[in-house]
């Protein structure tokens, strides 16, 4: 597990409503791959965290965030 | 042109490598076992069991690599193009654990050495013996990397 790093792919696959295979087909990687993304257990290239963000339409801040980063600014 | 997602053939060949070495790795074990036994019925028996090994490990490593072979031949499988994927990257830490459990046991087998001298084992069986420990440690370690997590398997 990496605590360092958070993401929201779950909160925009909701809003989208996709799968994690919709998704992995959709950006060219498997769904092993979003499903350990999503946990936190593989951190991700930035290519692939670039094209998430491509996907979805926003900024790849707004999918991946550094944990500590968010606790200093509080 | 249309190109196929080859994230999930990629995965498959990843897996089934992992499943070739461990079955090579345990056929490697197998052929120690073989060696240390005494000509008879059991060393006729652990010789057709290290023939079947081999014969399972070729065909479950073919199988494996066949369909990534193929996408690639025809032009489908763009590999440099591909981000790479938890698989691939578990495959590559694998391979760093079993150079790093190869070179502890070849630090093992120098410094005691003196010691291997007094068994007069043939020098065959040390080299079988690190193959062995160099296959099952890289196929051991992908698998314990990439085992099922109930909450991987969470879609919402």
């Amino acid at each position: 597990m990496h605590p360092e790093i958070d993401n929201r792919i779950r909160v925009f696959r909701a809003e989208h409503r996709m799968s994690q295979g919709e998704l992995a087909e959709a950006i060219g990687v498997s769904r092993k791959t979003i499903s350990t993304i999503e946990v936190g257990k593989f951190v991700p290239s930035t290519i692939i965290a670039l094209k998430i963000a491509r996907y979805f339409k926003v900024p790849v801040e707004e999918v991946f965030s550094l944990t500590d980063m968010e606790q200093q600014s509080a | 042109m249309k190109q196929n997602n080859c994230a999930e053939t990629v995965d498959r060949m990843q897996r089934g490598v992992a499943w070739g070495m461990l079955l090579c790795g345990i056929t490697y074990l197998i052929i120690l076992a073989e060696d240390l036994t005494p000509k008879g019925t059991l060393n006729s028996i652990l010789d057709k069991v290290t023939l079947g090994g081999v014969a399972i490990t070729m065909a479950v490593t073919i199988i494996a690599i066949w369909p990534a072979l193929k996408q690639k031949l025809s032009g489908q499988l763009i590999g440099a193009k591909e981000p790479e994927g938890f698989l691939s990257g578990a495959m590559l830490t694998s391979f760093k654990n079993g150079w790093i459990a190869t070179t502890l046991s070849i630090t093992i087998l120098l410094s005691l050495s003196s010691r291997f001298e007094l068994l007069e084992l043939p020098i065959r069986f040390y080299f079988t013996s690190l193959f062995a420990i160099a296959v099952l440690s890289v196929s051991i370690s992908f698998f314990w990397l990439t085992r099922e997590d109930d909450l991987e398997n969470m879609e919402d």
